[in-house]
């Protein structure tokens, strides 16, 4: 008899092992759909047709599009991610050397945006129906409604360039990942706090919350021991699937901060019109996105016991 | 450089590129002092471009981002004086032959590689050598394969470019298949910076990443991506030039991100080009901002942007209806449109170039001239086209609405067609596909022949990656651009290229709209900016005096 747990690891696996090719074969059919000579776009204009025929030879371009998969594909499999057409780095080089940048980053926005939405969705909570808790909800709807290239650029406009706060780009300190790690963060911290000021009012007035209060806990242990575990549970399911927006996210803040991340090798890959790199990163991004579904499923039944007991 | 279909496209980070010849001979207090009068050494000159250099080998990079790069790193056999004028840089003199095909040149003694080695006659026979060799793939090839032999060498008939040779150790021949005026111009294009044969086979692809050159200058540090950072060469013989202790290139951002940085004191010099980065708004606020009086410098970059009209398409067939669109375009809107950044164009040939023509005839804004051409050419209804444009492209976006709305007061209705780079070259380059389009020429070097014998040659028609966007095929252009390039008088080999010219102009197989400035703002602190008309920048010249802010 197979192990239930076991045979669902093993399917689990297998889906995102699907998942990851099919990214890959995605990518890779969108690319070969753009139309255009990717061997006129590295060579210049001016080259001359010999030039151009023998960049094509060297990338496989004039090979039919199987082969070229097939060996994308092998390429993919010794996990070897392929070099730039524009730089000739190696693309696994380039996103290892970004990824530093770009983890900082997201943790450090991650962290700004717990930071505050967790205490604004339980006080909110605690006090619903207040003034604080309509003001909240105000802020937290405008907060959910600003684009992320937007408010980056307003927030480093008028905190870096007009009032000299922060330094205006670049990362070359802590310093220079506070205002972006903000804009990132600011997107969030709306959603979260709702999200969690709701099920803190689902759980608020559960009989065991009731319970505690009776048997003399204090407020604060009710709250955020007894009530914001339980609260959390639904939020640590959608921070799985947020995992993506944040990505998205930090290709538009990594820019306008000139950040040198992950997001900002994406975007210029795409505009030097660079296939192994924009499939490279794509790829990365996916393997980010699948591992993060990983860590929340782990993290969700350490949260949830009656999980781990397949209930 | 090449052909910028967006126009400076390849400039977005031009300003903050910068060159470093190494005019042999030429002592520090020679140089021309533009911005303060006592160069000042120490500093680190910290600028920014928007994206990486694609390479740092010379044959591996041909764009005007790289280009002032690579002259920090590298030198030729010749160089720019501060205009268009050929010094020697590492020959000290050469000869033409009688029959003008054969070049010697004696080579300056003592010039180390940063690698520590001596430069010989055959480290110039193996650069290029290596640029015409199909295996590199060089991007400049083509214009080295006029040196005799070369053309073999590429087609595996013969091992070696018959026309390079290395008689002595300080001795270098240059063999051309015909004589040709504009060779020591191509002689300074990167491909012909002097790179040394053990340090690319032991580097291989990685020399890009790590260059070895005679330049002033040495690549301390590249993250891709992040930043670069050049140091002075220890081993250079221009120490006497050498002002700047380095050079910090951030990477990533745009030019208004620059701006912003620029602003707050970040970095010492800015591109205030308005293509392909800077809003007009930003560029007019800078311009009449006091603090920033002085300290724009600006330069007619030696390039044009015009429409080209296909000449074997219907109805651009026919030179009248050519005509009318050249008077229906108002090319003072378009330069008000730039706030003055750009100046008309009456002809091909920007102002810079030898050979300009003044008193070229060209077309006025005239669009009841334009309906009567158009109605000579039985198109009096007017007639939709498609005008295709660069996507993306801030500069060329405006500037096609404008010709859209000239258009349309004479009946023409052309629909604005967007389309990335790729496909768009792919396009505009292959006979018989695209009607009209909006495009630029920027020059590789000062010489009339790489404007007029490039677009306008009919002899250079190709079914793809035509650079005659026109087609044009004229017997009589023809004869006169094979005259002048046979022509040993200098000036009037100018003369007959203002003729070929002027019947280009006539026949309108182009719409020539404008020339375009590029700006430069630099800190008060930052001293011997001059624009150069070929490589825009010369960071070697550029020094730091915070004491003469």
């Amino acid at each position: 008899m197979t192990d239930p747990k076991m045979t669902r690891f093993i399917n689990r696996l297998l889906w995102s092992v699907v998942t990851l090719l099919g990214t890959a074969a995605l990518t890779f059919f969108l690319l070969n759909a753009v139309p255009g000579d990717v061997a006129r776009v590295i060579a210049g204009s001016k080259a001359s047709p010999e030039v151009i025929n023998e960049i094509r030879a060297r990338y496989h371009l004039n090979d039919p599009w199987w082969t070229r998969f097939a060996l994308y594909l092998g390429q993919i499999a010794r996990g070897d991610l392929g070099h730039s057409y524009v730089t000739d780095q190696p693309v696994s080089e380039a996103i290892l050397t970004r990824l530093p940048t770009t983890v900082a980053l997201s943790s450090l926005a991650g962290v700004m945006w717990m930071v505050v939405a967790v205490p604004l969705g339980v006080l909110t909570a605690r006090f619903r129906g207040s003034g604080f808790d309509r003001s909240i909800l105000v802020v937290a709807t405008v907060s959910l409604s600003l684009p992320s290239f937007w408010l980056a650029r307003m927030l480093q406009y008028w905190l870096a360039y007009k009032l000299g706060w922060f330094p205006v780009a670049t990362f070359k300190s802590f310093a220079h990942l506070l205002l972006p790690a903000a804009s990132l963060a600011i997107l969030f911290v709306g959603y979260y706090a709702r999200l969690i000021h709701t099920n803190m009012v689902e759980v608020l007035d559960s009989p065991y919350i009731r319970a505690a209060r009776a048997k003399g806990a204090s407020e604060t242990r009710v709250l955020f021991k007894h009530a914001l575990r339980n609260a959390l549970i639904p939020v640590v399911t959608i921070l799985g699937m947020d995992v993506a927006a944040m990505l998205g996210g930090v290709l538009f803040v990594e820019n306008v901060f000139a950040l040198p991340g992950i997001g900002t090798l994406a975007l210029q890959s795409v505009f030097n019109l660079d296939p192994p790199m924009i499939m490279g990163t794509v790829l990365f991004s996916s393997v980010m996105v699948v591992g993060a579904n990983w860590l929340v499923d782990l993290t969700y039944r350490w949260i949830d016991p009656r999980i781990k007991g397949g209930h | 450089m090449r052909r910028v279909t967006c126009p400076f496209r390849i400039l977005a980070g031009i300003i903050l590129a910068g060159v470093l010849f190494g005019a042999m001979g030429v002592a520090a207090a020679d140089l021309p002092l533009t911005n303060a009068s006592i160069p000042k050494r120490g500093g680190t000159l910290r600028l920014a471009l928007p994206s990486d250099l694609t390479s740092l080998d010379p044959a591996l990079a041909y764009d005007i981002i790289s280009a002032p790069f690579l002259l920090m790193l590298y030198q030729g056999l010749v160089e720019y004086d501060d205009g268009l004028n050929i010094l020697p840089s590492l020959a000290t003199d050469w000869t033409l032959s009688a029959d003008r095909r054969t070049y010697t040149f004696h080579l300056r003694p003592g010039v180390r590689f940063s690698n520590g080695r001596e430069v010989t006659a055959s480290d110039f026979v193996f650069t290029l050598q290596r640029v015409l060799d199909p295996k590199t793939s060089a991007l400049t090839e083509s214009f080295f394969e006029e040196i005799a032999g070369a053309k073999d060498f590429r087609a595996g008939k013969a091992p070696n470019v018959r026309g390079l040779r290395a008689p002595l150790s300080d001795t270098l021949v240059i063999e051309l298949e015909e004589p040709d005026l504009s060779f020591l111009y191509i002689l300074t294009l990167p491909g012909a910076l002097v790179v040394p044969r053990e340090a690319l086979e032991r580097l291989g692809k990685s020399f890009t990443s790590h260059p070895v050159g005679t330049g002033p200058y040495v690549l301390k540090q590249w993250r891709q991506g992040v930043k670069m950072r050049f140091e002075r060469n220890p081993l250079s013989s221009q120490s006497d030039r050498q002002y700047l202790d380095a050079v910090e290139v951030l990477v990533g951002g745009d030019n208004t991100l620059h701006l912003m940085m620029f602003e707050r004191g970040e970095l010492d010099i800015a591109d205030i080009t308005q293509n392909p980065g800077i809003p007009v708004p930003d560029f007019v606020r800078v311009e009449h901002t006091p603090h920033w009086h002085g300290l724009i410098e600006r330069l007619q970059a030696a390039g044009t942007t015009f429409l080209f009209l296909n000449t074997e398409m219907e109805p651009f067939d026919n030179p009248k209806v050519r005509q009318a669109i050249s008077y229906a375009i108002n090319r003072d809107k378009i330069q008000r449109l730039f706030h003055g950044m750009v100046t008309p164009a009456r002809g091909f040939l920007p102002p810079t170039m030898p050979g300009f023509n003044t008193n070229l005839t060209g077309y006025s804004y005239d669009p009841s001239k334009a309906r009567q051409l158009l109605a000579a050419s039985g198109q009096a209804q007017g007639f939709p086209c498609k005008l295709w444009f660069e996507a993306g492209n801030v500069f060329m976006a405006p500037i096609a609405s404008a010709i859209q709305f000239d258009l349309a007061q004479i009946g023409i209705i052309a629909q604005l067609n967007p389309v990335s780079l790729a496909p768009l070259l792919d396009s505009i380059q292959r006979r018989k596909t695209v009607q009209c389009g909006l495009t630029a020429w920027y020059q590789d070097y000062p010489d009339p022949s790489d404007f007029l014998d490039v677009n306008f040659n009919g002899s250079r028609i190709t079914e793809e990656g035509c650079q005659n966007l026109a087609f044009y095929n004229s017997p009589q252009v023809d004869t006169l651009l094979s005259e002048a390039n046979a022509c040993k008088d200098p000036q009037r080999r100018l003369h007959i290229y203002q003729a070929a010219e002027q019947i280009v102009v006539n026949d309108a197989p182009y719409a020539f709209l404008f020339h375009q400035y590029i700006y430069a703002l630099r800190q008060p602190w930052l001293h011997g900016v001059q624009l150069h008309p070929v490589w825009y920048f010369r960071f070697e010249r550029m020094w730091l005096d915070h004491d003469r802010s």
